[in-house]
């Protein structure tokens, strides 16, 4: 019986006006697992998560979400399928508090008492958010608003976490601890699609890569694999 | 002494509807960025619907407020959806136009129906007379205008702070698009605060006619400016600000004219505008934190 993948794209063409920045892409994330898109700035990797999101424009192809359709559905539909994204440099709302910006992340729960539990567990993962929690968030340091935006996308509960280069300008220990708290998440039954630049972070916490050039798929394969690609040394000289 | 106290009291009704306009301005600004022009006219618009209500058809004045909030509100969603819907995202200069336009136009046809004259507006007797403190006069009309727009401004400052609809509010003050991908459908807060707005419109047109028993097509020019002028001054976005701005215009012009020489009683509508300009060099952001990128 073949599983039917959490999130799919299939030959998706997409960009922003005319310009094409994706160039049939196909991608698949099973549920529980963490998948990272691999390469340089500028090669169209962010682009594929704004275009699952609908913030782009998706010229061919389709995205399914648990074998639903989702091409070109509202950015607020999509995100009440239970998909939570972390842009890259952060997204935080500066004009709210860190406790502000963490309900925000609940404003699809209902019940209030779900919303104080699930506070609570992004304190207890993050304890600085709790000590902060009535500081305007962009008084936080960048560490910090990394780990609010982190706890904001784990507020409504998702089944599925994009994360947009949540290493970068991090400091070594702060890569790190991301990267242990992302395998955290994970463990908890929480799919992540993950792009990075940083390909020693990616390699080691996620289970599938692929690598982006150029808008377009020119690798992929099991992690482990791909560590020890010959290619992948070459183009990351130095980092691996 | 006496007469300090009683130019700030007598500066309490108009205060409070500038305070209003200026909290449903601030909303509006805050949330899609646009200078409202036609708040104006949705105002005006509201205090119309009361004075055909009570005065024209003699109707209880309980329905001339709910005529007044139904009118405001419904103008103001036709106003949004039809002149500023469309051009949405198109940068404040087209915006700062269309919103012109729309004031013009409502203005216009409201003069074309109803003309430009004075209309008296019947309030409740309910409403009339003084207390007397000493040598001070308070109008019973003033500390119950004061008391609705305290009251309102609490439940306001209350729903932005404390409620899930404030923070989302706030969130597409700030970012519209990190806002989405959590689940807000921004349309349908758009529209929630436009209500809100033109509700306080409303009431503030009602509160208008009761202050100063009389309503006008052209009523709304004014107003609308020192209500941008306070919410500017509030702090972009930020209801509280909005609020206290607007009493203290209307506190500090009132006491501008009760010290200035008599001959320089023209100077009066330079008050707002000098706060203004000195607000804008010294703290641009606003006397309190705005809501905004």
């Amino acid at each position: 019986m073949s599983i039917i993948p959490l999130l799919e794209l299939n030959n998706v063409v997409a960009g922003y006006g005319k310009k094409d920045i994706i160039n049939k892409i196909s991608i698949r994330i099973n549920q529980g697992g963490i998948v990272t898109l691999l390469g340089s700035n500028a090669v169209g990797k962010s682009t594929i998560l704004k275009t699952i999101l609908s913030q782009t424009c998706l010229k061919s192809g389709e995205i399914k979400y648990n074998g639903i359709d989702i091409s070109n559905l509202a950015t607020y539909k999509i995100a009440r399928l239970g998909i939570s994204v972390v842009f890259e440099g952060r997204g935080i709302f500066a004009n709210l508090t860190t406790k502000e910006n963490l309900l925000a992340g609940a404003y699809l729960l209902k019940s209030k008492r779900e919303v104080e539990k699930n506070l609570n567990r992004v304190y207890s993962v993050f304890p600085i958010l709790k000590e902060r929690a009535n500081q305007l968030a962009e008084s936080l340091s960048g560490g910090e608003q990394e780990m609010l935006v982190i706890g904001r996308s784990l507020m409504s509960k998702p089944n599925l976490i994009l994360l947009d280069e949540p290493s970068l300008g991090l400091a070594p220990k702060l890569v790190e601890l991301v990267g242990k708290i992302i395998k955290e998440i994970n463990n908890e039954g929480i799919s992540i699609l993950l792009v990075e630049q940083n390909a020693k972070l990616a390699l080691g916490i996620s289970d599938y890569g692929y690598l982006i050039r150029k808008g377009e798929v020119v690798l992929e394969g099991n992690c482990k694999d791909l560590i020890k690609n010959e290619k992948i040394k070459e183009i990351y000289l130095g980092i691996m | 002494m006496s007469y300090f106290i009683q130019q700030v009291l007598n500066a309490l009704g108009w205060g409070s509807v500038i305070a209003l306009l200026a909290a449903g301005y601030t909303m509006t600004f805050g949330i899609i960025g646009l200078v409202n022009f036609a708040y104006g006219e949705v105002f005006m618009i509201g205090a119309f619907a009361a004075y055909f209500a009570v005065t024209v058809f003699n109707l209880p004045f309980w329905v001339g407020i709910l005529a007044s909030l139904i009118g405001a509100i419904v103008i103001g969603l036709a106003i949004e959806r039809i002149a500023f819907k469309p051009v949405r995202g198109s940068g404040m200069i087209t915006l700062f136009i269309t919103s012109l336009g729309a004031s013009i136009i409502v203005k216009n046809l409201s003069i074309m129906l109803f003309d430009d004259s004075l209309k008296n507006f019947k309030v409740p007797n309910f409403y009339s007379g003084v207390y007397l403190l000493g040598d001070i006069i308070v109008f019973k009309k003033s500390i119950l205008i004061f008391l609705i727009t305290i009251t309102l401004g609490i439940m306001l400052v209350y729903l932005v702070k404390n409620t899930k609809l404030g923070i989302a509010m706030r969130g597409i003050s700030y970012d519209s698009k990190i806002s989405e991908t959590l689940g807000v459908n921004t349309e349908r807060i758009i529209i929630i605060t436009f209500i809100i707005a033109s509700f306080l419109g409303g009431i503030a047109g009602i509160l208008w006619g009761m202050l100063f028993g009389s309503v006008k097509a052209s009523m709304g020019a004014i107003p609308v400016v020192d209500a941008f002028i306070a919410s500017v001054i509030g702090g972009v976005g930020n209801v509280f600000g909005a609020i206290v701005s607007g009493y203290i215009l209307a506190i500090g012009s009132s006491l501008f004219i009760a010290y200035l020489p008599s001959e320089l009683v023209g100077l009066k509508p330079l008050f707002v505008w000098v706060v203004f300009f000195i607000i804008l060099i010294f703290k641009p952001s606003g006397l309190f934190r705005a809501n905004i990128k």
